[in-house]
């Protein structure tokens, strides 16, 4: 109970329990894809253009959720996304053909793509440095849970009841208590909270910071000095927002990653399938070992980085893209008859490390530490935009690289292709500002451990 | 169906109005498959819908009426 009753653990929680929600969806419709696509008489083609509509609407409206989160309040936008995820997923029980279908998933992109900038925003703002890390990996094991679960609600209930519309009229409520939490639980900030202690600030801030600052000016890029804006804050001209080498760089980052893990995720059956031979449960299989080894990686990467590296996040980052790449080109190599415990070691520890790079875990925290947490909704906004482009390309570069012998498919191109993304994703990190150092983490280990100041880096 | 077609013409009062009677078409066709498909719990369904968004729209409406509040005075210590 003690934990559960400290005002940000709350706070999480409901985040938590909203970016649960929202992958819950997700998954819902892909592992019910084969059910729809039946009743609706769908082609390959239709269904294609289904789930490019989700994702390209998804990664369109990140900027302007990143400013909305901002300017109107994480608490807001979070229960417009999470209402919307409700009201979509009844209508969806409705449609009767591929382009309502279109439709509806184009809607629900726009409106989930709300909850990751309001999320994280809160996490930002209500955890002090040195346990952003922990509590930002906590809120990302949301969609590690429910890539793993979501299949085994959903499934059953199509079967139990009947018809696949069931299962989405039933899903439907599941975003009410979020709702309901997010009305009791969530503030925007700390020092707003009538129902905080004054310990629990104090803890969130420090007690000098907290004395010092009692501003109004709640938007950090519209403040002309330190006190006029609140604890926790600083002020962040919009072109150290979007003029940021870090940022475009993460971006980068971001767009690489999530190539390679989008890529990987959704096309590991057809590949356990075609190429190893597997039956197909066993091949499914397959995206569990991999978000099974995402979910650890999450946890394991935000307690390294508080503890092991003093709340630096690159070095995890650094680290990730390159052991994926290695890894992904030892899976390349496989073929059928493959040991069935080396195929998921390999998945398990790839889906570990695709998670220790900058869409996957910590970049909440290293946005409010390299900018502000008042400017993290729309730094975030450019980063995801770039990001869910990476997504969306995923698809038709993997299809394009497919090749078809007189055995079957082979996979190694792709492989190689996922392994030379997961290398980029690291390069692009290495040239990122650590905010702890004031400098590149490579730069910080090669002059010797020398930090720099903000203003000294040009980075920032 | 003919007959809610008969009933939609007398409602809207012949081929004058025919816009309107082709919009209405559209919306019972727009549920005819799912509606099938429901079969005898389509009023259930139609009910949950309406409970779940009465729900989600009484909850959106309280939190977007909320005023952003003022520092609480306990915290400050200036």
């Amino acid at each position: 109970m003690g934990i559960l009753s400290q005002r940000r653990n709350q706070m999480l929680l409901t985040a938590w329990s909203a970016w649960l929600v929202n992958y819950l969806d997700r998954t819902k419709t892909a592992a019910l894809l084969p059910l729809i696509v039946a009743s609706l008489a769908m082609t390959k083609e239709q269904t294609g253009w289904v789930m490019f509509a989700f994702f390209i609407c998804y990664a369109g409206v990140q900027p302007l959720a990143g400013f909305v989160t901002d300017l109107v309040g994480a608490k807001k936008t979070l229960a417009l996304s999470v209402g919307a995820f409700s009201i979509f997923t009844w209508t969806m029980a409705l449609v009767n053909n591929w382009d309502q279908l279109l439709i509806r998933n184009a809607l629900f992109g726009i409106a989930q793509g709300f909850e990751v900038t309001a999320g994280s925003r809160l996490v930002a703002t209500w955890f002090p440095m040195r346990t952003r890390g922990r509590a930002f990996a906590f809120h990302q094991t949301a969609f590690t849970v429910g890539s793993i679960v979501t299949p085994f609600i959903v499934v059953p209930l199509a079967g139990a009841l009947g018809s696949w519309r069931w299962s989405f009229m039933i899903v439907a409520f599941f975003g009410v208590p979020v709702l309901a939490a997010i009305d009791h639980f969530i503030v925007d900030r700390p020092e707003r909270d009538l129902r905080v202690s004054q310990e629990e600030l104090e803890y969130i801030f420090g007690a000098d910071e907290l004395a010092k600052k009692h501003g109004n000016v709640m938007d950090p890029t519209k403040a002309h000095s330190a006190e006029e804006l609140p604890p926790g804050e600083r002020i962040t001209p919009y072109r150290e927002i979007f003029l940021n080498r870090s940022v475009f760089l993460m971006l980068c980052a971001g767009f690489f990653q999530l190539l390679t893990n989008w890529g990987l995720s959704t096309w590991l059956p057809t590949y356990g399938v075609r190429q190893l031979k597997m039956p197909l449960l066993l091949a499914g299989s397959l995206v569990s070992i991999f978000y099974a080894g995402q979910f650890c990686g999450v946890i394991a990467g935000g307690i390294l980085s508080d503890k092991v590296f003093g709340a630096k996040r690159t070095p995890i980052w650094l680290f990730g893209g390159a052991v994926a790449s290695f890894v992904i080109i030892w899976a390349s190599t496989f073929q059928s008859g493959v040991p069935l415990w080396e195929i998921y070691l390999s998945f398990f520890i790839a889906g570990w490390f695709m998670t220790w790079a900058p869409i996957g875990q910590l970049f909440a925290p290293y946005l409010a530490e390299l900018l502000t947490p008042g400017a993290v909704g729309r730094s975030l906004g450019i980063v995801m935009l770039g990001a869910m482009m990476g997504s969306a390309a995923a698809q038709p570069l993997t299809a394009r690289l497919i090749i078809q012998t007189p055995t079957g498919q082979q996979y190694w191109p792709v492989f190689v292709m996922f392994a030379i993304c997961a290398m980029l994703t690291s390069l692009c990190v290495a040239g990122m500002v650590e905010p702890r150092v004031g400098r590149t983490y490579l730069g910080y280990l090669f002059s010797g451990k020398k930090e720099l100041s903000r203003g000294a880096s040009k980075g920032f | 169906m003919l007959s809610i077609q008969a009933f939609l013409r007398v409602l809207f009062g012949g081929e004058d109005r025919y816009h309107m009677h082709s919009t209405a078409m559209f919306l019972l066709n727009f549920l005819t498959g799912a509606r099938a498909e429901f079969g005898p719990t389509w009023n259930l369904v139609l009910g949950l819908d309406i409970i779940n968004t009465v729900i989600v729209l009484f909850y959106l409406w309280r939190i977007w009426r909320e005023k952003p509040g003022a520092p609480a005075v306990k915290h400050d210590r200036a």
